[in-house]
């Protein structure tokens, strides 16, 4: 039977970027279908509107939203369409996904995190498991993330540090602000370990892609030079160069049609004019994030598939998890510090490019009540992000009212002037439960007249203990610093830029959606290569190791395929 | 100092002024935009213009050493976001709305008087404010105007506001490049 292509890709971030690359480089046909537009180095300006306060790389909500369901101080639930919140679990919807939009703070998970439940043990009313491969089937491809996506860093030694094939980083460290040195030596004072954190930033021109130019804004913001490691410049780019990948920008995948048999025998989009259109491949990849990968999946009902694609399990949507952990903040008055200091500290555009890992495992019996080792996790020190309106809005919110006149430019003045704020941002596992999952609402459907996701978010106490003891020492050290107005806080709302699980990994298709190859157990032409195949998410942001695994994955379909074509991998 | 810095800077002296010459010194471009035909800004009346740029010079007025509400553009800033095509009509609408409660509070809280908004003096002015924050509907409205304010003093001159970046200027924020051109403004990608 002839087929349209070869394999298509739902998607185009993080999760897909790889398979792209790979099965095009492999001289297989590919087909890219992504919802958003296809913006280049070209289209990305340092302008706060576009990127933070009109969302200008995700969906009007009046079209696209999504319901929320989370729980209230007594147990009960509640939930309600974003569109009338403040919430908003969009990401990036252009080529690239939201790997676009990203900090670039890449750690690798350690050999634990790949089995937690065996190291640690359960924990009452979670859904841990181990997963069913190691930290060793993943090495191989943490480092050819490194190579080919392009991760600048330097190894240091330190508790927790990871087992490498590579000895250092291809890339050395992206420019770091005077006041990592600060960091370092109120570490060293402590007895913790600092050290660079790895960045999925180019560093120096390589690969066909210019080196960072330290324009000060980064996360969340679009790359002018390509230096950011994203799934468009640092992979897609590549594979469109084969002449065997083609992109179709603004494609909104409306429907995955499955025979009699149970395989995916179509895929059913519409185009930016409203017109539909169907395609056929030998395989099929789904990475359109894990809440909306989800949600495609239980939309694409079929014969064999009543309750949704790849859901004769039950288990699509289940055990979604984000980053756990905790924030803080400090800041270095000026009236503090020597003029040549404060020249240091004024300094704009380097990165701070600080971890640390000294926690990943903990032991404190006072907090967790007994003597056994818990996860922990990684405490990641940034600037606080210099969106000028965003850090202006929070200064009108006076104890007794709103600020305004010339109490309000008075405290503008010294929040701008007065001193340099340093962030911390905590990372622990987001453990799964029963109550965090995404289902399609019963009401409220998308301008193309399809239900939208409905996500239910649970909090366990163990994610909030974890970030507590996070919090607290990023505040010794931001003390130490002789840092002021410190505060430091475990969070329970979910970062909804880092999502994963909704289609978890395993042995056994009675509790996992996907095979340990990321094959959809009961859909043998389906593969899932976003987050959503995490069981357990790991105390990082989860992008290196999604990277990783799409990498892992794409090496499967080409072995499945019968092997390279063309020898230019 | 120009006409229209003259005239808001003024103050209470807003009062004595006819609401037409501060509205078409601000917003010059009011009959010639083209878009007010379509766009749900084409409600607005010259008074509720005047109750805005009031507003905008009390909650951000101009001091000799920082900018304020004249200086950064704040009514023409806040205009073209209203007067956007691609702006959602509940903004307009909401923004509206909000400016008429403001002037039927006022009359209301000043009873006999019956004195308008726009001829209040300042300490006048500042009480109706702070009483018109205690509503609900009133406080979500300060808080956009004040939001709009910020965002014209810190934004992208590109849009309108923040002239030659007198905002970034006066607090020593240090903007990023590439800057926005005018064919790549936010709506236009």
């Amino acid at each position: 039977m002839s087929h349209d292509y070869d394999i298509c890709v739902v998607g185009s971030g993080a999760g897909a970027g790889p398979i792209i690359y790979t099965l095009a480089h492999a001289g297989y046909k590919v087909l890219v279908l992504e919802k958003g537009p296809w913006y280049t180095e070209q289209d990305y300006f340092k302008d706060e509107l576009k990127t933070s306060l009109r969302g200008g790389y995700t969906p009007d909500l009046r079209d696209e939203q999504h319901v929320v369901e989370i729980e209230n101080d007594d147990g009960s639930w509640r939930n309600f369409p974003t569109h009338q919140s403040s919430w908003n679990f969009w990401n990036g919807n252009v080529v690239g996904g939201s790997s676009n939009f990203m900090s670039g703070f890449f750690h690798r998970l350690k050999p634990n995190d790949f089995k937690l439940l065996s190291t640690y043990g359960p924990i009452a009313g979670t859904n841990i498991v181990d997963w069913p491969i190691s930290y060793d089937d993943m090495e191989p491809y943490y480092d050819k993330v490194e190579k080919v996506v392009g991760v600048s860093g330097r190894v240091i030694k330190h508790p927790f540090q990871e087992p490498r094939s590579s000895a250092d980083f291809p890339y050395p460290p992206t420019a770091e602000h005077p006041i990592a040195q600060h960091i370092d030596k109120a570490c060293e004072r402590l007895g913790f370990h600092s050290m660079p954190m790895p960045r999925a930033i180019l560093s120096q021109p390589a690969l066909n892609r210019k080196s960072c130019v330290y324009s000060g804004f980064c996360g969340s913001y679009g790359c002018a030079t390509g230096a950011k490691s994203s799934s468009r410049a640092a992979l897609i780019d590549s594979a469109l160069t084969t002449g065997n990948c083609e992109l179709r920008p603004e494609s909104m995948v409306t429907h995955i049609h499955s025979d009699k048999t149970g395989k995916v025998s179509a895929i059913e989009y519409v185009d930016k004019q409203g017109n539909k259109h169907a395609v056929d491949a030998k395989i099929y990849v789904v990475a359109a994030q894990a809440i909306e990968t989800a949600r495609l999946l239980l939309n694409s009902t079929g014969p064999k598939h009543p309750d949704g694609l790849a859901n004769n399990s039950g288990q699509v949507g289940k055990n979604l998890i984000f980053a756990g952990g905790g924030a803080g903040s400090g800041r270095l008055s000026y009236d503090k510090f020597s003029a040549e200091q404060v020249s240091e500290l004024k300094q704009f555009g380097t990165f701070v490019n600080r971890s640390i890992q000294d926690w990943y495992e903990i032991r404190d019996k006072n907090l967790f009540k007994t003597d056994a080792p818990q996860k922990g996790g990684t405490i990641d020190f940034v600037h606080l992000h210099p969106n000028p309106v965003a850090r202006a809005n929070r200064q009108t919110r006076g104890n007794g009212g709103l600020l305004w006149g010339k109490p309000l430019k008075d405290r503008l003045h010294e929040h701008f002037t007065g001193g340099r704020y340093i962030k911390v941002e905590a990372f622990c596992d987001w453990v799964p439960t029963d109550n965090s999952h995404v289902s399609l609402d019963k009401k409220i459907k998308d301008k193309w007249g399809l239900p939208v996701a409905k996500i239910k978010v649970d909090v366990h106490v163990q994610n909030l203990k974890v970030g507590w003891y996070l919090a607290n020492k990023s505040g010794d050290v931001l003390r130490e610093m002789g840092a002021d107005n410190v505060i430091s806080f475990a969070s329970g709302v979910p970062p909804t830029n880092l999502v994963a699980g909704s289609c978890r990994f395993g042995h056994n298709p009675k509790t996992s959606v996907l095979n340990p190859d990321c094959q959809a157990h009961d859909v043998e032409n389906l593969y899932v290569t976003d987050g959503s195949f995490m069981p357990t998410g790991g105390s990082v942001p989860h992008t290196w190791t999604i990277y990783a695994n799409s990498f892992r994955v794409a090496d499967k379909i080409v072995a499945r395929f019968g092997g390279v074509k063309k020898a230019d991998v | 100092m120009d006409r229209r810095t003259f005239i808001i800077r003024s103050g209470s002296a807003f009062a004595s002024v006819s609401a037409s010459a501060v509205v078409h010194a601000v917003i010059p471009h009011t009959e010639t935009s083209g878009v007010l035909n379509t766009s749900p800004v084409k409600n607005y009346k010259q008074a509720d213009w005047l109750t805005i740029a009031v507003t905008q010079n009390h909650l951000f007025p101009s001091d000799p050493d920082a900018p304020g509400s004249v200086e950064i553009n704040a009514l023409t800033y806040l205009h073209d976001y209203l007067s956007n095509p691609f702006t959602d009509p509940a903004d307009v609408e909401f923004i509206l709305s909000g400016t008429r409660l403001l002037q039927t509070f006022t009359q209301q809280e000043n009873g006999n008087t019956g004195a308008a908004y726009t001829d209040l003096s300042i300490e006048q002015r500042e009480l109706i404010l702070r009483q018109f924050e205690k509503l609900p509907e009133g406080r979500r409205w300060l808080v956009n105007i004040l939001n709009y304010l910020l965002e014209a003093l810190l934004t992208d001159p590109v849009y309108g506001g923040n002239p030659n970046g007198i905002g970034w200027q006066w607090l020593e924020h240090r903007a990023g490049d590439p800057h926005p051109p005018a064919n790549k403004r936010y709506w236009l990608l």
